[in-house]
Order: C-alpha cells, then sequence, then structure tokens
C-alpha cells in the first residue's frame, strides 16, 4: 500500500462517502410545508373534476376530500413587504380519493414542490364524515406517516371542516389560529383539554367512548362550541353536546382551568350576576350495589364575584350565601343537562366514570366493561356542588 | 555563500579552524585574522597589558557584545598597572603574564573560560564573548559580554486578560527566565540549558520544578529535545512540531504562551516548560484539550464567574465546530427539526437563493475566513475601514443580492466570533479548519453524519496523547477528583491536590 497505508485507507474511505453525494438531501425551500389538514365529504372540486375528465383517471369512490392547508414561502417573506399585505401566507389545496395517502402524493402530480408533514399542526374531520367512516380508518395514515407528528391535534368541525381552514384576516394562519385557541383553557370552559394523534390513540384502543372539540365556521370567523361525541364501540361520532352540556361535563369532572357561571338572580328583578372561578375540583366515588352502580360526585369550587348587575348602593349586596347559592343552582342545572345527555340521549360514559370503576372496583369492572357504555346509562349519579366565593374583586364593598 | 571560495581554500580553513592556538600572538593572530575574513564586524585591538611588554589583544564583534563593559571592565584594568602584585603571583614567570591570574586580579567580568581551539574561541566570540589572547599563553580567555538586543517587556499581545499580571515574555532567553524567576522565590525551579540546531545554533531551557515534576515526564521531554536533528530551529513552533507525538493530529499537543504565569501556574501544577531564545511563545507539556479552552483570568475571578465563563468558552467551542453543519443539516436535511415559526421564515428568506446550503455556506465561511487572514496583514490605518468594508459586502450586500439568506450570516456570524473567544489562537485555529469538515459531513449524511463527525473526533481525541498523558482526561480515564479543574473551576480552598493525571512526585498544594 505504499508509505502511508492508513492514509491511503482513509482517503479511500473519504472517497466513497462522497461518492453517495447528499442523499436524502432535500433543501427546505423547495419543499411545501403543510401545517393543517381538513378531513370532509368526498366532493370532486370543479378543478379536480376537468382534471379528471381530461385524464381519464382510476375510478374512485371518492370518499374523502383532503384540504392540506401549505405555507406559501412567497409571501411569508419579510423582505417583501409589497406583496405581503394583499396576498395570503397559505394555500388551500384541496384533492379527493378514497386513500389518504393516495389523495397526498396526488399533489406531487399538481406541485412542484413535494409536501412534507413535520410541521403539520392539526386535522380538522367534518362532523359527517365522522358519522360516516371510523376514526381509526381514516387517521390510520396519519399513524404510519413518519412525518407527521404524534403532537398533531384532532378536532371535529359539525360544518364543513375545509371552512375552518380560511380566514379574513390578512397574515394570519387559520391552523396556527385553531392550535392557538386549543390553549385556551384558562379563561374558558367551552375549550377542552386537546386532544392529540397519540392521545387519541389511547382512545381508540381502549374502546371508551371519548369527546373531541368541536369548532363551528362562519364567513372565515371560527368558534369552538360545545363537543362532538365518538362512540368507543364504533370509534364513529354520535352526536354532538351543546355548548352548556359541555360545561356541565367539565364541571362534572373537574377538568376546567378557568372560566365563568353566569346567572339570573329570579328573586330580585332577574339581575344577571357572574362568578369567575379559580379552582375547581371533583371528587368522584363509585360505589357497587350488587351489579347495580352508583356514583357519588362531589364538586367544590372557589371563585370570585367578578360581575353583579343592578345594585343599588355598595351596602345593598345580596349575601354571599344566597349568591353562592344562585351559582351552584345554575352549575347543578348545567351539570343535569349533560348527565341526561350522556345517560338518556347518547347513552355513552366520556366523562371517565368508567375508569373510576376499574380503579376501585376491579372485579366488577371486569364483568361490566364490555358493554360498559350500557351499565353507565343505568347507574345513578348522586352529585353535591359547593361553590365559594371568597372574593369580590378589586372593588371595596 | 561558498560558491566563490573554491574546494581547496575551504579544506584550508577547516584546518585553520581545527588548529589549536601557538602561545606566539603574532601568528595566532594571523590566525584569527583568517578566520575572521568573512566576519568583517570582527574587531581586533591590540595592547600591553600591566605597564610591562606582554601584549595582548582582545577580539570581539561590535555591537554584539556590549561595549562599555569591554572598556571599563576588560581594557581599562588590562592596561593599569598591575605589573607590581603579578610579580608576586605563583605564576609569574618573566615576560609573560598567566591568564589566571588576569582573571583572579584584574578582569571584573563575571563569565569566563579558557579554549585553546581556535573554533570554539570563534563561535563565541561570534556569540557576542570577547576573546583575550596573550602572548605565551597556549589558551585564549573567553570573556562573557554579550548584550542580546531585546525590546522593553510588553503586555501579551495574544492572550489578553482584564485581570492578572500584565507582563510577557520578550525574544531574550535570559530575560525570560528572569521574568519566570521573578514569579516567585523558588529553590526547587530547575532550569536546564540545551543546544538546538545543527548549523545555527540556539539556546533551549527547559524549566520544571525538581519536587513536583514527574522525573518520567522530564526525562522525556529532554529526550524528545536532544532528537531535534535540524540545521535551524527558528521558533518555538518548530520545536513543538519536532516534538509533539501525532503530527497528523489537528490539535496543538503543546500549549504555546507568552504569559509567566501561564507557565509558572504549569510548572507548579508538575508540567515542563520549554523556552527557546529568540521568540516569546514559550511552550508547555503535556497538555489536555481542556486547557486550551482555560484562561489565568478564571482563577483570578471568583469561581462562580470563573465556572460560568469557562462553560461560555466551551459552548463557543461547540459553536465555532458545528453550527454551519447544524445549520446545513437543518436546512437541507431535516426541516421537521426547525421549529415551525422559524421554518416559515426560513423558508421565506431562502426563497430565491439560488445554492444550496452547503455551497451558500461555504462561500460565507471562505470569505469571512479570507477577511480574517487579510485583517491580520492590514496595515493598522487601513485595517478597521477595510473590516468595515468587508463586514458590510458580506453581511448586508450578499443578502441584498440574493446570493445568501439571512439565517446564514448570523450563523456564520456567530461562529466567527465563538471562535474567537478560545483563548488559545492554535486552538481556534483547529476549531475552524474541522468546522470546514463537519459542514461536508452534514451535507452528505445530514445530522446523522455530525454525530459520524462529534464521534470520530471524540474518538480521535481519546486516543490522542501528549508526553503520556491522554489529550481528553480528564474526560476519557475518568479521574473524578480533576473534575474540579475541568468544566467547572472549583474554589481554590477545594483544590487540595495537583492533577493526578500528571502523576506528580508531590501530590498536594495544601493540607
Amino acid at each position: 500500500m505504499g508509505l502511508y497505508p492508513n492514509l491511503k485507507r482513509a482517503f479511500v474511505m473519504l472517497w466513497l462517502l462522497l461518492l453517495t453525494g447528499c442523499w436524502s438531501s432535500n433543501e427546505i425551500e423547495d419543499l411545501s410545508v403543510y401545517v393543517g389538514i381538513a378531513l370532509d365529504k368526498g366532493e370532486v372540486t370543479a378543478e379536480e373534476q376537468q382534471l379528471r375528465e381530461q385524464g381519464s383517471a382510476e375510478k374512485n369512490i371518492d370518499k374523502v376530500t383532503a384540504t392540506l392547508q401549505i405555507i406559501s414561502s412567497k409571501s411569508s417573506s419579510s423582505s417583501d413587504q409589497s406583496t405581503k399585505t394583499d396576498q395570503k401566507p397559505f394555500i388551500n389545496t384541496a384533492g379527493t380519493g378514497d386513500s389518504v395517502f393516495e389523495i397526498f402524493r396526488e399533489f406531487a402530480s399538481r406541485r412542484d414542490q413535494p409536501v412534507i408533514g413535520h410541521h403539520m399542526k392539526i386535522v380538522v374531520i367534518s362532523g359527517g364524515l365522522a358519522r360516516a367512516n371510523r376514526l381509526d380508518d381514516m387517521l390510520d395514515f396519519f399513524y404510519r406517516d413518519n412525518d407527521i407528528r404524534p403532537s398533531c391535534f384532532v378536532v371535529v368541525s359539525r360544518g364543513e371542516a375545509r371552512k375552518t381552514l380560511e380566514t379574513k384576516v390578512p397574515g394570519g394562519i387559520p391552523a396556527f389560529r385553531l392550535v392557538g385557541m386549543l390553549d385556551n383553557r384558562n379563561r374558558t370552559l367551552e375549550v377542552i383539554p386537546s386532544v392529540s394523534l397519540s392521545k387519541l390513540q389511547g382512545y381508540l384502543q381502549s374502546g371508551t367512548s371519548f369527546i373531541l372539540q368541536n369548532v363551528l365556521s362562519a364567513q372565515g370567523e371560527i368558534k369552538f362550541s360545545g363537543a362532538a361525541v365518538i362512540k368507543g364501540e364504533t370509534k364513529k361520532l354520535i352526536g354532538y353536546l351543546s355548548e352548556e352540556e359541555l360545561k356541565g361535563l367539565v364541571w362534572l369532572t373537574g377538568s376546567g382551568k378557568g372560566g365563568l357561571v353566569k346567572a339570573y338572580d329570579h328573586n330580585d328583578s332577574g339581575r344577571s350576576m357572574a362568578y369567575e372561578m379559580k379552582s375547581m375540583k371533583s371528587t368522584i366515588k363509585s360505589r357497587a350495589d350488587g351489579k347495580k352502580l352508583s356514583f357519588d360526585v362531589n364538586i367544590e369550587s372557589e371563585g370570585r364575584l367578578i360581575e353583579l348587575w343592578n345594585h343599588a348602593s355598595i351596602f345593598n349586596r345580596p349575601a354571599t350565601k344566597e349568591l353562592e347559592a344562585i351559582f351552584e343552582q345554575k352549575v347543578r342545572r348545567l351539570i343535569d343537562q349533560a348527565i341526561k345527555k350522556m345517560q338518556q340521549q347518547y347513552r355513552v360514559d366520556v366523562a371517565g366514570f368508567g375508569s373510576h370503576v376499574r380503579i376501585e372496583h376491579p372485579r366488577l369492572w371486569q364483568s361490566v366493561k364490555k358493554d360498559w357504555d350500557s351499565v353507565f346509562s343505568q347507574s345513578l349519579i348522586h352529585y353535591k356542588v359547593k361553590l365559594k366565593i371568597t372574593e369580590f374583586g378589586s372593588l371595596i364593598d | 555563500m561558498t560558491a566563490g571560495h573554491s574546494g581547496g581554500s575551504e579544506e584550508s580553513e577547516q584546518r585553520l579552524q581545527e588548529s589549536n592556538f601557538t602561545g606566539d600572538l603574532v601568528s595566532d593572530l594571523k590566525l584569527l585574522q583568517k578566520c575572521c575574513e568573512r566576519h568583517s564586524d570582527t574587531r581586533i585591538r591590540e595592547l600591553h597589558i600591566g605597564h610591562t611588554d606582554v601584549r595582548a589583544a582582545i577580539v570581539f564583534i561590535e555591537g554584539l557584545s556590549n561595549n562599555s563593559e569591554i572598556q571599563n571592565n576588560i581594557i581599562r584594568p588590562l592596561m593599569s598597572n598591575f605589573a607590581e602584585r603579578y610579580e608576586g603571583d605563583a605564576s609569574y614567570a618573566e615576560g609573560t603574564v598567566s591568564g589566571s591570574f588576569l582573571i583572579n586580579n584584574v578582569l571584573s567580568v563575571s563569565e569566563w573560560a579558557a579554549q585553546s581551539r581556535v573554533q570554539e574561541v570563534m563561535t563565541a566570540v561570534l556569540a557576542g564573548s570577547t576573546a583575550l589572547l596573550i602572548a605565551g599563553s597556549k589558551e585564549a580567555l573567553i570573556l562573557g559580554t554579550t548584550k542580546g538586543k531585546a525590546r522593553s517587556l510588553e503586555e501579551p499581545v495574544s492572550e489578553a486578560v482584564v485581570r492578572g499580571a500584565r507582563i510577557g515574555f520578550t525574544e531574550l532567553l535570559s530575560d525570560n527566565i528572569a521574568i519566570l524567576r521573578q514569579q516567585g522565590k523558588c529553590d526547587e525551579l530547575c532550569i536546564e540549558r540545551f543546544v538546538v540546531g545543527k548549523r545555527v545554533k540556539k539556546d533551549l531551557v527547559i524549566a520544571y520544578m525538581e519536587e513536583i515534576a514527574n522525573p518520567q515526564l522530564v526525562e522525556e521531554v529532554k529526550r524528545r529535545i536532544a532528537g531535534i536533528d535540524m540545521d535551524m530551529v527558528h521558533e518555538s513552533g518548530y520545536v513543538e512540531q519536532l516534538i509533539e507525538d501525532s503530527y497528523l493530529s489537528p490539535f496543538p499537543q503543546l500549549q504555546s504562551t507568552e504569559r509567566p504565569d501561564r507557565v509558572m501556574a504549569a510548572l507548579v501544577e508538575g508540567r515542563v516548560g520549554i523556552l527557546l531564545d529568540g521568540t516569546p511563545f514559550a511552550l508547555i507539556a503535556p497538555v489536555t484539550f481542556s486547557m486550551l479552552l482555560q484562561s489565568p483570568e478564571d482563577y483570578a475571578e471568583r469561581w462562580i464567574s470563573g465556572t460560568l465563563f469557562r462553560l461560555l468558552r466551551l459552548l463557543a467551542a461547540l459553536n465555532s465546530l458545528l453550527v454551519p453543519a447544524l445549520y446545513i443539516s437543518f436546512i437541507s436535511f431535516h426541516p421537521g427539526l426547525i421549529p415551525t415559526k422559524l421554518a416559515m421564515s426560513i423558508l421565506g428568506t431562502r426563497e430565491g437563493v439560488p445554492f444550496s446550503s452547503l455551497v451558500e455556506a461555504l462561500i460565507m465561511e471562505v470569505s469571512i475566513e479570507i477577511l480574517r487572514e487579510a485583517g491580520l496583514r492590514l496595515p493598522k490605518p487601513i485595517g478597521p475601514a477595510m473590516g468595515i468594508v468587508g463586514g458590510l459586502v458580506i453581511g448586508e450586500a450578499a443578502v441584498q443580492a440574493g446570493i445568501v439568506s439571512p439565517i446564514l450570516v448570523i450563523v456564520v456570524a456567530v461562529t466567527a466570533i465563538s471562535s474567537f473567544a478560545i483563548p488559545q489562537y492554535n486552538a481556534g485555529i483547529t476549531l475552524r479548519m474541522l468546522r470546514f469538515i463537519a459542514m461536508f459531513c452534514s451535507a452528505v449524511l445530514g445530522l446523522y453524519g455530525v454525530v459520524l463527525f462529534f464521534l470520530l473526533l471524540c474518538s480521535h481525541m481519546v486516543k490522542l496523547k501528549s508526553f503520556g498523558v491522554p489529550y481528553a482526561s480528564p474526560a476519557s480515564s475518568i479521574r473524578i477528583s480533576d473534575w474540579k479543574d475541568f468544566f467547572i473551576r472549583a474554589p481554590i480552598p477545594f483544590m487540595k491536590s495537583r492533577p493526578k493525571l500528571l502523576h506528580t512526585k508531590n501530590t498536594k498544594r495544601k493540607g
């Protein structure tokens, strides 16, 4: 090998390494980064229809329409101020087909830059689609694909999912807006703990029923409102909880981080008042009496009186106990609604009572877990609500 | 040089130089004059000594020897009247004066030697000594009158500190040794002299603490220095490269420093210092990688700030090594690892950049290296102006022209600044050099390539040794007690023992 055998060997190794070139290298600007996906019932768009007619594409049943929100690199450039104002920073493109993956790969024949899913933040599934298809079927691709992170969130839209990925605000990206709204749990009870793909996988595999945040859209505006109920057995959407029912459910489970209770004082000219919740705690105890199950729920909350209308003078405030009673009554009404909906209409347990039975009565659980949802809908739920007004805000009275 | 001379005359000169003095002043002087034919700066002055008829001659090099010393301490006493006293001396002989009498009674010169060989005398004279030839004596006296040309002491340029000694080594070895001794009174400090260079001879000194340094280490240093076979050793860099363990390694295996306090601190730890005449840079052996990231200031400041500075420098070292490589791998291979918002802005700014991230980074890195290299050579008045122009062109204009993305400008600026945060200049160069290899690795294999490169580098560092001490210690051969002076700098009272990795004779610093 000559004078420096090691040197030569190293040189050959280096050469072999360089021969490989920059394998799997893909410059970031040559890629399309999508940040959100909306899944709708299959509905071929007009352009797509024309393309299909010209190209005589494969026969499809067209189960799903996937709308991708792609970051548009041309307008996210900060140096070009002029183009930024009149151009949206995102592009929504839709594709229709029977397989989500097929739709994704269709984009390769429609766009110069291949799409990558590393930065996908949110999946919006339309209610209609979720009613007709199993969730685990629709999301199978997202779990298998190695680009997409399991931390990506899942929400349901009662209307068309693609509408939730639109906005009238220039410069804003709707997918980020949705993700940001999921963080507002310390302000309102209407936002429930966000469900990521990995959390969803847990629900789907254990077969429990659960709720997903519902998002409504109207003319580019969106709102979180209520929740979609997914039945664990079928893994399909069976209905929705209204805003009030959802609040009742949150009170029942004590999962709220912040929010308010608005109530009217019917004794005193129906004046409105608001209680800002600071803490919420719910202890659920299950009681087994033979095969008959019942639950004792003890709900405690502390908070402040944040708004009170029509009080004539600052000395003329109703007694704290009275106020508390009014708020407690309101909360009870919310909870009643939620329980009624769960037990009588949908007959599913989305409040997690099942896990209490599993922990506290493991033997019994073995016998009931198969059709837990129907057992639950026949069990009794006793609850007590105790609200405590600890302060009255900055107003001194 | 010898082109004009025939082989014959060279041979005769050889014979001339090998001959001894005869004792006959006239012929001896002729001999010397012949030797000095091509040393036109040699001065020969003849004189009668001690008011007697005995003739003598002094030979010296103008400028190289101390003129006033020759006048006051050699010529004046020689010409004074000491003949009467001499007649009572034991070595008295009619018509002569013995060298030993002159040394004992007349000449007030501290350094002397007697030499009978012409060549040795010439060598000494050419180094600045003065030779005294006395009629009737077969031996010439060599008197030490060397006056080196030195500059005044200055603050070390390459290793400035805010707090700490301001003194730096100079080019004169005797001064440097004196400065080193001045660091503190210590009778253990050994200074051993060597001569290096076959043709042009230079003094080299190794310094160590007798009671501390491992004798095997001292022997090894001596052995390697004795092995230096070069016609001239220009600078301590030559010594460094001739005695280091591995010439293929990119890492400096001896520490070079201008700071006497640094050398002294190393000696007290049990290391060996090497000082060469003619350079302000001393060498310290053995060295570990962590030493290159340390500054004397770490110890001068309180331990918390010292530790933080050290961690900061470690970060700077990693920065200057890896940041462009990470940039390339993130941009070209792993867009998913960039935070989404940042990915969006990078996406926007890189739109329209015609090059791949590797080419882009290479353009910027190379141009900033050129700027740095040019900055060294630019005349002082032009330097700052050119720096600004270069910085503007590289930073602003390149972005405006769409050649590079603004993110890369930040990356390049951070790495450039980081590499100068490393206290050792040559360690900074090493990291800058390795940065390019890291960039190629990342361009081929992405983050995986960067990891591979880093592993390769670590395994090389672990294998490398400097004078028997593992280069990556105390990390690789784990000695937890040495970690007190590694990434962190423990409070001084905790540092009771010397670094264990040096296997010093005496291990305790205190207590």
